[in-house]
């Protein structure tokens, strides 16, 4: 009895053991024949000029989603993918990510070699991906697929010449087709309110200046506004970080910088490409902050609240914030208050003007061909048929009929989901939503009736001639530069990087023009210099193309 | 030889299941460890990758914030390790208590913080320590004192950490002394009573002598997991304002994994981490083997 | 005289005591009370300070969103699988490996004991530990909840020591002179003796299973199989969410109240089933004290 035990037990440690070292061995080979497989487009029979959908014989692609957490159903029983297979009798083996935990699945996917048919989704893959799965031929040029396949694609090309220039690699290959849904009006992503009853009340005016804000704002800490008696008034809040709606970055264009894009900092100006914080305008804006905040006039927590923090004091039933930054009065409110007003751009002491703005957000990386694809023309066209106007519109924002209804006139209406389903739920029910691969352009945007979007569209009016022309826009660089880039960036404008803990330093404690010298001295040391040249060389090359 | 083999193989047998554990699933991957020495590139694979010998390393040990890094890493740890009588003291106590079902509610309750999430515990420090409306700055003021921006006081930060993971993990961490403590004989109490002993005395010449080596081992495996500070409360904990004292190799290793899943640099930073604590637990090993105490091996 | 006077020094100990834990109870307690009125106040005026320690303008939506989704019970179901099982096997494998590495006769148990001590430093991380995982097809299986991280090196030197300094050397040799074997020994003293650190262990392991998220996020793709935690991050994550591409989010607001609202309300539903356990292995506690009478 207890021999047998012992023999079995060996054997099971025996075939255990080797199991163990199998399978490392496994996974290499895995590699190595990924890594064969490459270059398939010249592999495949000359292009057949007819790929005829729906297809006489189904083919399978396996495809890797990032979805939307609120997608609750496998894609092959959504409305929006039973149609399209109808369509393209092209079948889909999903393997769907849920976008919190996209970063591990997806390198574990990568990196135990067993790549899709495709990845699929917006921002599947990031820009620097693109460039490295590419370098190392696990994803295919596109360009010639596009020529041939690709119709829906190409008039969107024809319309937006741009898109096409951003989504081209270094080496002057696509390798990934971009998502994106044209809200022009998000370009300028803040606007700064004011308490117009506390304004009126006290019988000022909305500050034009620079030195009207100030005084405003001094007034309303002195005169108890809200008439509690009590001097718990927050005279001007905002997010700082990395918060473009809720942030004050957009008050340095009083003070002549044309634009402080808080993600790196860079602005154009006549073609040169600039750091704001190493300006000596910048200075004056950090000296303004600091004035505030020592004479009490700001929150003093800006720097440590968060969103939801932030947004509680807006709303205090009591209100007692008098200047903010947000998106929208909607965002925070959940409907326009009439007690506050949105206030143009302030002048700064010489007449200077500006507001932040910010791309439209551009998804670079949203649907990529791998090598292991057998079937790169027909999963291009398939892909295409996606792009098409009114099939992406529907995929970003479900089907119509069930979330929206299109009228007569081409407006396009929401339809209200049924009681106790939440309105993102609703629209993640029959189509992928957030997590589609879409291009809707303005043009449609511009056809939804939304009163929320109207709100902002209006700020983004009073707002946009005074942002700047000619922004950066998204590239794609090649390997190296990234990781020329990525130590400085970290460093630099990371989380709680230099920026931002010398500018809250500034702001708290005071500054003199000597801690200013020695700041921008300490940027020339973590190579800025390398970091704003790097981004115009691309930006030059950018515009050459 | 062979009598010897045969008095053991229960033994073997027992240990047989653990064994294979670690042979499968910790000796399986362990060719993983070369990664800290490559430039690993997913598509690749970790065999397919190039060496780049020590670069990952002197990456990290040249980088500006090494330093800072460091000495915060240390102060935190240190900071930590010093506090770690605290369970020890409490499961003693614990222990005197006469009445069960106090002793019964004070366990129970003092345990449940161990059940809190991070993100949690983070938003209820800011929100206590709010400089405005906090209920720490309420009392200092009602009590005449002058109120404290905690959260953005570099100075603060190692104290508000240690602290706050003192508050919701040193009941947790009385479980085993309590443990060791039902094991004494009890018989020796009564002969100290009959002796008259006071309680404090039993608890300095009984208790705690029998509880030591326990003690003794759970502090060296403290030590060996040194410079392991959580990290995902200091990440929720940092700002622009506490950075300076607030970025710990841990935060520094996931921001810079941030930007481009930098599996090598990170591994290697993590096996620094390790041949530190390594050394540390085989240094205190061995002091605590030379003072005859107990220790693990 | 003397014994009066030691009898009103422990006295005043007790009392000491006593008052020491009330505060400790104060002070431990008022966090957890403000989580759980936190979890159905508006979340305005939790966030502004006014609630201390009166719950106001009560709203249950936390909770009914929490147990509206349809995949919470499921989550449930799966995490006490998990816990169940998983406990199971790992306490197993610690305490019989535990004991047999704590017995100074067995030849070899130190360096054995140095191998498993090397990784508790060093790992051969995620990657190739998913591909050993995937290549023994445990992907997408409960056993990558159970199997993969099952034995800790830090519980298993504990164990150790537990049975190094409670176990007494005299104890074996009798019973060997007895003609019992190791088998026997361990299943009829050893065991007895070892309930106390077996309840400690079970606590640890099943507090542990209970909580593990990343093994899940790591191994399963079959959201049927996704344990309570990755569930409830889940909803947490989709209420938070705010972007959307074509709406301009008309609810932002209200959903961000909602969220905070979870986030308390998640600490309530997933660590109430746990504590509740402890009660039950309590009385494990106090049985060691056997311990005394078996050596007398």
């Amino acid at each position: 009895m207890r021999k047998k035990w012992f023999v079995t037990g060996t054997a099971m440690l025996v075939t255990m053991t080797m199991l163990a070292a199998g399978c490392s061995n496994g996974g290499n080979n895995v590699n190595n024949g990924g890594n064969e497989g490459a270059k398939p487009q010249e592999s495949t029979a000359p292009v057949e000029e007819s790929i005829k959908f729906p297809l006489e014989k189904p083919i399978e692609l396996s495809i890797f989603a990032a979805t939307d957490p609120q997608v609750k159903k496998d894609y092959n029983e959504m409305q929006m993918f039973k149609q399209l297979q109808e369509q393209t009798n092209v079948n889909v083996k999903w393997t769907m990510v849920s976008t919190e935990q996209l970063v591990e699945k997806k390198n574990i996917t990568i990196a135990s070699g067993q790549l899709p048919d495709a990845f699929f989704g917006r921002g599947v893959l990031r820009d620097e991906e693109v460039i490295k799965l590419s370098s190392q031929g696990a994803l295919i040029p596109l360009e010639e697929l596009i020529e041939e396949h690709a119709p829906n694609l190409k008039k969107v090309f024809e319309q937006r010449p741009e898109f096409k220039k951003q989504i081209t690699a270094p080496d002057g290959h696509i390798y990934s087709l971009p998502t994106t849904v044209e809200r022009d009006f998000n370009g300028i992503p803040s606007a700064l309110f004011m308490n117009k009853k506390w304004l009126d009340d006290l019988g000022l005016a909305i500050p034009t200046t620079v030195d009207e804000f100030y005084n405003a704002l001094k007034a309303f800490k002195e005169n108890d506004p809200n008439g509690n008696k009590k001097a718990d008034e927050i005279p001007f809040s905002f997010v700082f970080g990395n918060n473009s709606q809720n942030g004050p970055n957009a008050l340095a264009g009083a003070f002549g910088i044309p634009n402080d894009d808080n993600r790196d900092h860079l602005y154009i100006d006549n073609g040169t490409v600039k750091y704001a914080p190493e300006q000596p305008e910048y200075e004056n804006y950090v000296q303004f902050m600091s004035k505030l905040y020592k004479e009490g006039l700001m929150d003093q927590e800006v720097f440590t609240h968060n969103l939801n923090a932030y947004q509680t004091k807006i709303r205090s039933e009591v209100p007692q914030v008098g200047a903010f930054f947000t998106y929208s009065l909607g965002s925070v409110f959940g409907n326009v208050q009439n007690d506050y007003v949105a206030v143009p751009p302030l002048k700064g002491a010489n007449g200077e003007q500006g507001w932040l703005r910010m791309p439209v957000g551009f998804s670079i990386g949203s649907f990529a061909i791998t090598n292991s694809n057998k079937n790169p023309e027909i999963t291009m066209k398939w892909i295409d048929s996606i792009y098409e106007e009114k099939q992406s519109f529907q995929f970003e924002s479900g089907p119509f009929g069930l979330t929206s209804k299109e009228n007569a006139d081409g407006t396009i209406e929401k339809l209200t989901p049924p009681e106790g389903v939440a309105f993102g739920a609703f629209k993640h029910s029959e189509a992928p939503g957030n997590g589609a691969v879409t291009i809707v352009l303005q043009d449609m945007v511009d056809r939804y009736i939304d009163a929320q979007a109207d709100e902002k569209r209006t700020y983004y009016n009073m707002y946009d001639p005074f942002a700047p022309k000619e922004i950066l826009p998204s590239m794609l660089m090649t390997t190296e530069d990234i990781e020329t880039l990525a130590p400085i960036q970290l460093d630099l404008g990371g989380p709680n990087g230099f920026y931002s803990s010398n500018f809250a330093q500034f702001v708290m404690n005071g500054f003199t023009h000597a801690d200013w010298e020695n700041y921008v001295a300490q940027l020339k040391k973590m190579n800025i210099d390398t970091y704003v040249s790097i981004y115009q060389k691309y930006y030059d090359a950018y515009k050459a193309k | 030889m062979l009598n010897r083999w045969k008095r053991h193989y229960e033994l073997y047998l027992l240990l047989l299941p653990t064994l294979l554990y670690f042979a499968v699933f910790e000796y399986g991957p362990i060719y993983g460890l070369q990664i800290a020495f490559k430039n690993f590139a997913p598509f690749k694979g970790i065999s397919g990758s190039p060496w780049v010998g020590f670069d990952n390393f002197l990456r990290f040990f040249d980088s500006y914030k090494f330093w800072d890094v460091l000495v915060n890493t240390l102060t935190i740890s240190v900071y930590e390790l010093l506090l770690f009588p605290i369970p020890v003291i409490l499961a003693l106590l614990i222990n005197q208590l006469t009445s069960k079902r106090f002793k019964k509610l004070v366990q129970t309750v003092t345990y449940a913080p161990h059940f809190i999430s991070t993100v949690v515990i983070v938003g209820m420090l800011n929100l206590f320590l709010s400089p405005r409306n906090g209920i720490i700055n309420q009392l200092l003021e009602t009590l005449g004192l002058e109120t404290i921006f905690f959260m953005a006081k570099p100075d603060w930060f190692a104290s508000i950490f240690v602290w706050s993971g003192v508050w919701q993990n040193a009941g947790w961490g009385t479980i085993i002394y309590l443990a060791a403590l039902t094991s004494i004989n009890p018989e020796l109490h009564e002969s100290a009573v009959v002796d008259g002993a006071s309680k404090i005395k039993r608890i300095l010449y009984i208790d705690l002598p029998s509880i030591m080596p326990t003690v003794i081992v759970l502090l060296i495996l403290s030590v060996g997991n040194f410079m392991s500070v959580g990290f995902e409360k200091v990440y929720l904990m940092q700002n622009p304002l506490n950075v300076s004292s607030a970025e710990v190799i841990q935060t520094y290793v996931y921001k810079t994994g941030l930007i481009g899943a930098q599996y090598s640099y990170s591994a290697a930073i993590g096996m620094f981490n390790s041949i530190v604590n390594c050394l540390l637990l085989l240094m205190v090993n061995f002091l605590a083997k030379r003072f005859g105490q107990n220790s693990l091996w | 005289m003397e014994t009066w006077s030691r009898s009103r020094g422990d006295k005043l100990f007790d009392w000491t005591n006593i008052m020491f834990f009330l505060l400790i109870l104060g002070i431990v307690i008022y966090p957890l009370y403000f989580i759980i009125i936190a979890s159905f106040s508006d979340p305005d005026l939790v966030n502004a300070g006014k609630v201390l320690l009166i719950p106001q303008d009560i709203s249950w939506i936390g909770y009914e969103r929490i147990f509206g989704d349809a995949e919470i019970w499921n989550g449930y179901k799966n995490s006490i699988m998990y816990t169940v099982l998983g406990t199971i096997f790992r306490v197993s494998l610690i305490i019989t490996g535990g004991y047999a590495l704590s017995r100074k006769d067995l030849p070899m148990a130190g360096t054995l004991m140095l191998l498993i001590l090397f990784t508790m430093f060093f790992h051969g991380g995620l990657i190739p530990t998913y591909l050993l995982v995937k290549e023994l097809g445990m992907v997408d299986t409960m056993w990558a909840m159970i199997v993969p991280g099952a034995v800790s090196v830090y519980q298993l030197i504990i164990v150790r020591s537990f049975f190094q300094s409670n176990i007494p050397q005299e104890m074996l040799e009798a019973a060997m002179m007895d003609g019992c074997g190791n088998f026997k020994f361990f299943l009829r003293m050893v065991l007895p003796l070892s309930l106390p650190i077996i309840a400690v262990m079970v606590l640890f392991n099943a507090v542990a299973m209970w909580n593990s998220y990343f093994q899940a996020l790591i191994y399963l793709n079959d959201a049927s199989l996704h344990p309570l935690q990755i569930v409830l991050r889940k909803i947490l994550i989709i209420s938070e969410a705010q972007l959307d591409l074509i709406d301009a989010s008309g609810d932002a607001a209200e959903e961000q109240k909602v969220s905070e609202l979870i986030k308390y309300g998640m600490v309530v539903v997933s660590s109430l089933p746990v504590l509740v356990l402890y009660p039950f292995l309590q009385r494990y506690f106090v049985k060691g004290v056997m311990i005394g009478s078996v050596k007398g």
